[in-house]
């Protein structure tokens, strides 16, 4: 039960973006009530994203793609185990075309 | 910008575009060599669609995007979303339906947006090959 209790206070995170992955290799162990923004910090600074305003980070919860809440922590999001972050910037500017 | 230049900026910005990050969005890659950059969305809801970046002379000029069925032939209409991003007009140049959005050359060379030109995003965030991509992906996504 101990070691359960403690598997459930970690999840395995991987932020994926065009730029590249973070981590490189593998995915980086993190206390599940992190918030989810540390490691986007992290990812855009080791990717050299300079700005990352007006981006979306999603992930797969429960076989749909759920927009993730950056500023609060992996339980608070229903994230758990094994957590594929995908992270880019949203649908840009623009559409006003007129023939 | 000298053609040696374009390949390499070319191919460092589309180093991340891989197999992990198509299965993560629903991507199918098509062709990733200068100056093409062709991926297939797809997804549960909507038809595919298969979007061909034309990135020559990149970062001069931004890429033309152009949207084709998925077996490759040009789109004549398209679904749009709710921004007017995917905008089915005919386009004064390409006379096919086009992306409307900053970053894709059919809307710097729109004369709706002259004064709007692509040299104030160059090298931006966002504005880069996967940037531009992710965007056009999001719009379609918003299709409904």
């Amino acid at each position: 039960m101990e070691n359960r209790e403690k598997h459930e206070n970690f999840v395995e995170v991987t932020v994926n973006t065009t730029a590249g992955s973070y981590p490189e290799e593998g995915a980086e162990r993190v206390s599940a009530h992190q918030k989810v923004n540390v490691i986007l910090k992290k990812a855009a600074d080791h990717l050299k994203i300079t700005d990352t305003s007006g981006w979306v980070a999603t992930a797969t919860v429960d076989g749909q793609s759920k927009t993730i809440t950056v500023d609060s922590s992996y339980i608070d999001n229903g994230l758990t185990g094994m957590v594929d972050i995908d992270f880019g910037p949203a649908a840009g500017g623009g559409g006003t075309c007129m023939n | 910008m000298h053609e040696l230049a374009s390949q390499e900026f070319f191919a460092s910005e589309t180093r991340g575009i891989n197999e992990k990050l198509a299965s993560i969005r629903g991507w199918e890659i098509v062709t990733i060599s200068y100056p093409s950059l062709e991926v297939i969305f797809t997804n549960t809801r909507l038809p595919a669609l298969r979007v061909r970046m034309v990135c020559n002379n990149w970062d001069e000029d931004p890429p033309s995007i152009q949207l084709l069925s998925k077996d490759g032939e040009y789109l004549t209409a398209i679904q749009t979303d709710p921004k007017g991003i995917l905008n089915n007009s005919s386009h004064p140049v390409t006379h096919r339906p086009f992306i409307c959005m900053r970053g894709s050359r059919e809307y710097h060379t729109h004369p709706s947006h002259t004064n709007d030109p692509w040299d104030g995003l160059r090298g931006k965030s966002g504005y880069d090959l996967g940037g531009i991509l992710t965007k056009v992906w999001n719009a379609w996504k918003e299709i409904r």
